[in-house]
């Protein structure tokens, strides 16, 4: 059975997952109540203040999640990827339930309550302690419950930015087109998101004299053992690693299969040399650079037409050697950044359609789908819409003219294509899909898009710092060609193989390793 | 015709030329009142005409925005509101007990507050519960929802005794009551303050109550004291605002001439 072998493959990751999930969610629900209950009782106690603060929690509502992200990314002290930053972030949105209730909660205790309170002589602090507060908590409650949901939810975009959780499952079923791990994810988010509810629905009381409801009691006492159980386990099957003797190499990887799978080679072949290394993989958008010049990771792999066109924001150029020279020349004079030897292969955008698609029409070429008579349903990623060397250079170039193209994340495009959704799609050249979802490369034969060599991006001062780094990144140069990467991303996308066992299988099979240096 | 002037000492409450504004209304204008110990003073008035401001100056709930408010001879902005809260019981129209805590908590937290043992706090409430005619056993544990609207005040009333103040203020307590038990809440109340050498201010807008209660009747309209007298005397006062009183509830003599 499929479902079996994978969970006992992704036991350990999965409750780790979950482990992650359960901290950010607990840590970022009591860092908001920390700071939204006093807020919410000054904002009901001051009308004056009361407008400030709601206008300030709506406002942080509205930024949607993966912008909250980016934008504290930079942030000296709240930001950098991991964690830290999704805390800060689930913190800000757990805000609003929470303090817009209990102002509410506070404010809705009976006048004549209130006023006796205040007419015995009880004070600020007592006045709150005795009648607000108790006679709030029913309310107050369910905002906290409602910021545990959103919560729970929220932090599953969280992988993005490195801070793990079941959030990186989700994303990587996405990119790999692999509907157990989307499942799995999904499936566990949810359930945490239900057995908090119950625990909620528990912690909540009628009114004296009514008695509490010892089914819901129970319901709460074990939505609670069954939330916390597997954290516990999970210290058993995984506990996290902690040394301390070494400051680790911080390998970086971006959001997808690829750049996972280079990360992890170069992090096994430092791990060889007795490096001490920390994984911050699948890092959103341009997060690997910004982590990169923040300090947060000292090494990721990069494309040359990437750092040239989208991060240096020069024009596109043709000519790979070009390219490199340039970008490498620019990195070093602007951030301080060292691009290493190219790794062998190009990953250039390819423009991909299906199979069928190419034998019906007789297409080699872009050329030749531009002048074909078709209403072409196209999708592409942010990506690609958003570059120098994307969309609108395409389309200019090629004459081609969509009507509204859908924008959307790369891997559905990829799904959406082989479902027959889409008619054409932007992937990227080496991508394991094409093969896997039958799909098929046209020909960029008026060379619009510029070259894509792969190389890895290290920090000067990081190379400097443990010179293991600078060695293994030239061990590297040109160790894998386009083929080899290929297979490599075949294998992870195609037959779900896990990054780690591939690129271990790709190390072993190195010259280096057959000589035993170094 | 005005009673003797006070000695220092016996003066309980003094107000002096206390004016209370509200943005651009006028609350209180330029009321002067003097109770002694042992009055039991009934403040009669319409809705809005600053009675219930007025007692809210004495416990400084609200501050006036001229004249003087003066607790047992000192200033009350000399006192700590707290402290000065705490000397001064408050009953208010629906009692407002807290509904989370059981009645024995209700009347004992003050006590608690106060810092006395658990021992002397639980016979503290079972003798207020008796002096306002509610059987400790029965009520002690209960809840306020679980009580008869003439049961809540009558526990409101033991709540404002909890710590012995020499001076009781209540707004309006049995204005929400049917009129029978209301009837009797007045008589014992009166009584129980007699026995207890309390002295009171009342709300009232019932001349009834104030009559029935009160050793004293003072008439407020539009923030201004306009009669202030005893209640044998109230009947036959000569004020407009006291006789429109005395007729509506059918005591006043008929319109001469």
């Amino acid at each position: 059975m499929m479902w079996r072998e994978f969970l006992i493959e992704n036991q350990a990751a999965l409750l780790v997952a979950w482990r992650e999930q359960v901290w950010l969610v607990l840590a970022a629900t009591g860092l908001a109540l920390a700071v939204g209950l006093p807020l919410g009782i000054a904002a009901a106690r001051l009308p004056k203040l009361r407008g400030a603060v709601f206008m300030v929690v709506n406002m942080v509502q509205t930024v949607p999640s993966l912008a909250l992200f980016g934008l504290l990314l930079p942030l000296p002290w709240l930001g950098g990827i991991g964690a830290r930053t999704a805390i800060v972030a689930l913190t800000l949105y757990a805000l609003l339930p929470i303090t817009r209730n209990v102002a509410t909660g506070v404010l809705g205790v009976e006048p004549s309550v209130r006023e006796a309170a205040e007419a015995l002589g009880l004070t600020n602090w007592q006045r709150l302690r005795h009648v607000e507060l108790p006679l709030a908590a029913n309310v107050i409650l369910a905002g906290v419950r409602t910021a545990v949901t959103l919560a729970v939810g929220t932090a599953t975009i969280a992988a993005a930015i490195g801070a793990g959780g079941l959030g990186a499952f989700i994303f990587r079923g996405l990119r790999q087109n692999d509907n157990r791990l989307l499942l799995a994810g999904g499936i566990l988010t949810a359930s945490l998101a239900l057995l908090a509810d119950a625990v909620f629905a528990g912690l909540e009381r009628q009114p004296p004299p009514a008695p509490r409801s010892m089914p819901r009691r129970l319901a709460a006492f074990v939505g609670l053992a069954l939330i916390f159980l597997p954290v516990v386990w999970s210290y058993r099957v995984a506990p996290p690693v902690v040394d301390r003797r070494q400051r680790p190499v911080v390998v970086g990887s971006k959001d997808f299969t690829e750049s996972v799978i280079l990360a992890e080679i170069l992090a096994q072949r430092l791990e060889e040399q007795g490096v001490v290394v920390e994984r911050r993989f699948e890092l959103g958008g341009n997060l690997a650079h910004e982590s990169l010049l923040s300090g947060a990771i000292d090494v990721y792999p990069e494309y040359t037409g990437t750092a040239w066109t989208a991060i240096l924001g020069e024009r596109p150029l043709t000519d790979p050697r070009e390219v490199y020279a340039r970008a490498q020349r620019a990195y070093a004079e602007r951030f301080g950044l060292a691009i290493g030897p190219p790794l062998g292969f190009r990953n250039d955008f390819a423009i991909l359609v299906r199979r069928q698609t190419v034998a019906e029409r007789r297409l080699r070429t872009i050329s030749d789908a531009a002048r074909a008579p078709l209403r072409w349903r196209a999708g592409f990623g942010q990506d690609f819409m958003a570059r120098a060397d994307g969309y609108a250079g395409f389309c200019a170039a090629y004459g081609f003219r969509f009507e509204s193209p859908r924008e959307m994340d790369l891997s559905l495009t990829y799904r959406a294509l082989a479902a027959g959704e889409l008619d054409i799609i932007a992937g990227n050249a080496t991508d394991g899909l094409i093969a896997a979802l039958d799909l098929v490369a046209l020909e960029d034969d008026l060379q619009y898009f510029p070259p894509y060599q792969a190389v890895y991006v290290a920090r000067q001062a990081a190379l400097v710092a443990a010179p293991p780094l600078a060695e293994a990144i030239r061990s590297l140069d040109n160790a894998i060609d386009t083929d080899a990467m290929r297979r490599m991303n075949a294998a992870a996308d195609g037959a779900r193989r896990a990054p780690r066992e591939i690129a271990a299988d790709f190390l072993a099979a190195q010259p280096w390793e057959a000589s035993g240096a170094p | 015709m005005p009673p003797p002037a006070p000695q220092a000492e016996d003066l309980q409450v003094e107000l002096r030329q206390v004016c209370l504004t509200r943005g651009a209304t006028v609350v209180l204008d330029g009321v002067s009142l003097s109770v002694r110990r042992g009055e039991l003073v009934a403040l009669l008035g319409a809705s809005g005409s600053g009675k219930t401001s007025l007692l809210k100056l004495i416990n400084r709930m609200l501050e006036p925005t001229a004249g003087a408010v003066a607790v047992e001879g000192r200033p009350t902005t000399e006192w700590d509101p707290i402290r000065l809260r705490r000397r001064i019981g408050y009953v208010i129209q629906d009692a407002g007990l807290f509904p989370h805590y059981t009645v024995a908590r209700n009347i004992g937290l003050l006590l608690e507050l106060e810092g006395r043992p658990a021992a002397q706090r639980r016979a503290r409430v079972d003798r207020l519960l008796e002096l306002v005619g509610l059987a400790p056993a029965t009520y002690a544990d209960r809840f306020p929802a679980e009580l008869s609207g003439g049961e809540r005040q009558r526990v409101g009333v033991a709540r404002a005794l909890a710590l012995d103040p020499g001076l009781l203020l209540l707004d309006e307590p049995f204005s929400a009551l049917d009129p029978v038990v209301r009837a009797r809440l007045q008589q014992e109340f009166a009584a129980l303050a007699r026995e207890l050498g309390k002295t009171a201010l009342l709300v009232t807008h019932d001349l009834q109550e104030a009559l029935r209660i009160g050793t004293r009747i003072c008439l407020l309209a539009n923030g201004k004291l306009v009669a202030d007298a005893a209640p044998d005397d109230f009947l036959r006062l000569d004020a407009p605002e006291a006789r429109a009183y005395a007729r509506a509830a059918g005591l006043g003599a008929a319109p001469q001439g």
